[in-house]
């Protein structure tokens, strides 16, 4: 039932844009490509669907819109997100911090037994809260479902968790001094959320993964793990939880966070590996399918790049890769794929791209292990660059920009040992001096041993 | 990752741990007792080598949730510690022990040196004991992260099926049985939710509501949304009535004082009707619709089987005709009247009534400048209207043509004595089509067939809603 026009924001761009998405025999490209040079044209871009077709409409993704009676101060995403919060939150990352502290970190059916206002307080006792931790729900939203005319959503102030009485402001309406017996939920209860690593990706105006668009539909009983696993694999970012609570990790070339040079050899031997990803991840010919229609129990749409072709202009440059790839690794294999959160043809192309980056070559794995006093700091995400000369390539050294994928402190023998991933997406720039610092210098020396 | 301590040159890294059982919090150090904040931390309770802390990771090659990390230990038994002097009865199922599973673990580190708990940095403080099990040197403990994200459900329903499995509603849905309805929740107000319809790449039909602060969940059969009192509170009398026959039963609220955040519409989509031809859709939208700023007044009665809807004098009413066709035919042809609005009425007995016809337009979000006419069978001609469509050159297109939305407003006392009037139908007219695409080599026949290709004539039951007339092909 959509509007195929709206659907490409009428047309109001550049054909350039829509070269991105359309297939390049599709008429609407003629007509846009005349109406740009100023020649008349008849539009003849009437694709079809009978009725019969008609895919089923499908929806994702969630609205947040402060109302009038909500209070600026208890919407994060009014606070934090910088987007319209007249749409839907579609940006992952915000998809799935909405989803911890909206729907995860949340406590419904809560029934109040007593309410007073008490020294510029309201007072709420409710001995189905399941906390008796005193201060739990501080800075919790309190949802009010006692008056559907006013007085929505408040921060709970305060929290006494031997009596289970919640501290409201006295100026909130709900519920009434006196009363007892209404429904209420609380949200937003302690996610420990590291938000500044979800504002990094989701940010409306610099997030890396902001104009990443993600939509479906909930149709089975499914934990919410399954569904944040799903939009994380379908947008490359992770999701950790760590000391700093959940965090969010992108594959977005970005700043460096450190080198790693003291590698602490076992035995008198330096164990250090450069290794690549293996060979058999290597791919040649990519098809994506999207847009998946529960009506038609169908995708609708699929783009693809093999060394023969491209479906969609976007993907040009990287059916030559495709080419270089098969004559350099001897390798013609098929990746297919269907994307169950894509409805985007912006996101799908943007997807497809990484795929194609992480195929078309191997990337460096290496590992390495260091002391706790100088790499403790470093987390699972981290961008970072290794300065080994006497063992890793020139090409490597210092040079390229790893990804830490994985970390274990060692306790018994007192080191932390890293996994890295050469970043498929390397940065622009990453500010290296043109000479190596000094620090970075005697990296020999600092090699320590243990029998 | 922020150390809360900055490590001396040679101090030595000492991990500590809180074990958060029922009566106590053990305070345990590995290896090296150190005391912070007054406390001690005991390092005769955990053994030799018992410490583990196993591997974070992430899978590289696509994004995902991180593996759930685990922290392993060991108690030994010949422990001073006054909270486990009784070893292999201190957990249960000794007689009067404690509860050791999902327990909290935390795990953090302090240079030697150390004076004060807030210099202790937490690794992770999430483990909790899966497991523990005991010997007559040990009792060992096994804990991971616990992952509160595999607890949550969160909601869905699909449409009927053939059995009630109390969790599908939608009874006379025949052309979706089993299908998914899509879920839409968050937070809605009116303003929030009459933004959704006009980005039509997501269509909300038929769909489950869920209002986040009201707890309201509210369904549709095929496509609804309810607005009624103030705020955000969904309507919770049944929007959709039906009768034998076919007939769809629409109960909008007949409130009276609409306020800016009054709005109630339903849209019905009729999946099947008697002759197998129905395919289409009527709404009945009242309140604020886009682009417009004063109040509707009430309408008393709207498709109850009389066969019109009643307009007292000055009100308008809405109608949203939305349907789909098999447009690879063509496209209408830009002529004025090769697209026409025909507005049928019921004869009320009065010599004259005036309407005046407005068509919504989705790329500038307004309406149409007021057409006026009479109600005695007059035509609005918009087929060379171009102001509407966006390129502006381009003819109307069936798929804006099917999800047109219209404005009839009761005008007649600006002209004449005020009086009611009974819009019976609404049909837009198609009366001339420009057969323009014959299929190319590449193109699939299916899609670019104009032989095959097939206009369907649609209306509603009760003759309410569109009609494809005059298809020259």
């Amino acid at each position: 039932m959509s509007d195929k026009y709206n659907k490409y924001d009428n047309y109001t761009k550049s054909v350039a844009y829509y070269e991105q998405f359309l297939d390049k025999n599709d008429p609407r490209l003629t007509y846009l490509r005349a109406r740009e040079a100023g020649v008349s044209q008849r539009a003849n871009f009437s694709q079809s669907y009978s009725s019969s077709q008609m895919p089923l409409a499908i929806t994702g993704g969630r609205t947040f819109k402060p109302d009038v009676d909500l209070a600026d101060s208890v919407s994060w995403a009014y606070n934090r997100t910088t987007q319209d919060l007249d749409t839907t939150i579609q940006t992952p990352g915000y998809i799935i911090e909405s989803l911890l502290r909206e729907e995860i970190y949340t406590e419904r059916d809560l029934t109040y037994t007593g309410c007073l206002n008490d020294a510029g307080y309201k007072k709420v006792q409710c001995p189905d809260l399941k906390s008796s931790e005193d201060d739990y729900y501080n800075g919790a939203y309190f949802i009010n479902h006692i008056s559907a005319t006013q007085d929505f959503v408040t921060t709970i102030l305060d929290y006494d968790g031997t009596s289970k009485i919640i501290y409201l402001a006295e100026s909130f309406g709900n519920p009434v001094s006196g009363t007892t017996g209404g429904v209420f939920s609380i949200s937003n209860i302690n996610p420990n959320i590291n938000t500044s690593s979800f504002d990094l990706a989701g940010n409306a105006t610099n997030g890396s993964k902001k104009d990443w668009k993600m939509a479906n539909s909930i149709i089975a009983k499914t934990s919410s793990d399954d569904i944040i696993s799903a939009i994380c694999n379908e947008s490359f970012i992770w999701l950790v939880k760590d000391e700093t609570g959940y965090r969010l990790i992108t594959d977005e070339p970005g700043d460096i966070d450190g080198t790693l040079q003291y590698h602490i050899a076992g035995k008198g031997k330096v164990n250090m590996k450069v290794s690549y990803t293996p060979a058999d991840e290597i791919c040649t010919d990519f098809k994506l399918h999207y847009y998946y229609s529960f009506g038609r129990q169908s995708y609708l749409k699929e783009i693809s790049v093999s060394p023969k072709h491209s479906s969609v202009a976007g993907l040009d440059d990287y059916q030559a890769i495709c080419a270089s790839t098969e004559t350099n690794y001897r390798i013609s294999k098929k990746w297919e794929y269907s994307a169950d959160w894509i409805k985007d043809d912006a996101t799908a192309l943007a997807y497809l791209i990484k795929i194609i980056k992480r195929h078309t070559r191997q990337l460096l794995i290496t590992n390495f292990v260091g002391d706790f006093k100088n790499h403790l700091k470093y987390i699972i995400g981290d961008r970072i660059l290794i300065y080994m000369p006497a063992i890793v390539p020139d090409s490597v050294d210092y040079t390229k920009v790893f990804q830490i994928y994985s970390k274990k402190l060692n306790i018994n023998n007192m080191v932390i040992e890293f996994g890295l991933i050469e970043m498929a997406e390397q940065p622009d720039n990453i500010n290296l001096t043109t000479e190596v610092p000094e620090d970075l210098k005697t990296e020999d020396e600092d090699l320590f041993f243990i029998e | 990752m922020t150390l809360n301590q900055t490590p001396g040159n040679d101090n030595q890294l000492i991990f500590v741990l809180q074990v958060f059982f029922d009566d106590v919090t053990l305070k345990l150090a590995y290896k090296q007792n150190i005391t912070l904040s007054s406390v001690l931390y005991d390092s005769s309770v955990l053994a030799q080598g018992s410490l583990n802390i196993g591997e974070t990771s992430i899978n590289p090659s696509f994004g995902g949730m991180s593996d759930i990390s685990t922290l392993s230990f060991a108690f030994t038994r010949n422990s001073s510690n006054e909270y486990l002097s009784n070893f292999k009865d201190d957990f249960i199922p000794g007689t009067s022990g404690r509860y050791a599973i999902n327990r909290l673990v935390r795990v953090g580190i302090v240079w030697e040196g150390a004076t004060n708990e807030n210099q202790i940095s937490w690794i992770n403080d999430y483990y909790y004991i899966q497991d523990f099990n005991s010997n007559k040197d040990y009792i060992s403990f096994d804990c991971n992260e616990l992952s509160a994200l595999e607890k949550a459900e969160l909601p869905y329903y699909t449409v009927q099926k053939n059995v009630d499995d109390c969790m599908s509603y939608s009874t006379s849905c025949p052309d979706n049985n089993n299908v998914a309805i899509p879920l839409l929740y968050g937070l809605f107000n009116t303003q929030t939710f009459s933004k959704y319809y006009p980005e039509a790449d997501i269509n909300l039909a038929p769909a489950v509501l869920i209002n986040r602060d009201t707890l309201e969940y509210v369904y549709a059969s095929h496509q609804c949304e309810a607005f009624t009192g103030s705020g955000f509170v969904f309507d919770d009398r049944p929007l959709l009535e039906y009768r034998e026959g076919g007939w769809l039963i629409i109960n909008p609220a007949n409130s009276a004082g609409l306020s800016e955040y009054v709005r109630e519409s339903v849209i019905l989509q009729s999946t099947k009707a008697e002759d197998e031809t129905l395919i289409g859709k009527l709404c009945y939208n009242r309140g604020y619709l886009s682009g417009k700023k004063s109040d509707y007044g009430a309408i008393a009665a709207l498709n109850t089987g009389a066969g019109f809807v009643t307009i007292a004098d000055t009100e308008t009413v809405s109608i949203k005709i939305d349907g789909s066709l098999n447009s690879g035919v063509g496209l209408p042809g830009v002529a004025s009247t090769d697209v026409r609005i025909l507005p049928t009425f019921v004869d009320n007995g009065s010599a004259d009534e005036y309407i005046s016809v407005q068509y919504f337009d989705p790329n500038t979000g307004a309406f149409s400048t007021p057409a006026i006419t009479s109600t005695q069978g007059v035509y609005v001609n918009i087929g060379n209207d171009i102001s509407a469509k966006n390129p502006a050159a381009l003819p109307w297109t069936f798929d804006q043509l099917t999800q047109i939305e219209i404005l009839i407003t009761n005008i007649t006392s600006t002209y004449e004595t005020a009086t009611p009037i009974y819009l019976e139908s609404v049909t837009i007219e198609v009366n001339n089509i420009i057969v323009q695409q014959v299929a190319p080599a590449n193109y699939s026949r299916e899609l670019y067939n104009p032989i095959r290709a097939e206009i369907r004539a649609m209306k509603l039951a009760n003759s309410k809603g569109m009609i494809i007339s005059d298809l020259r092909i």
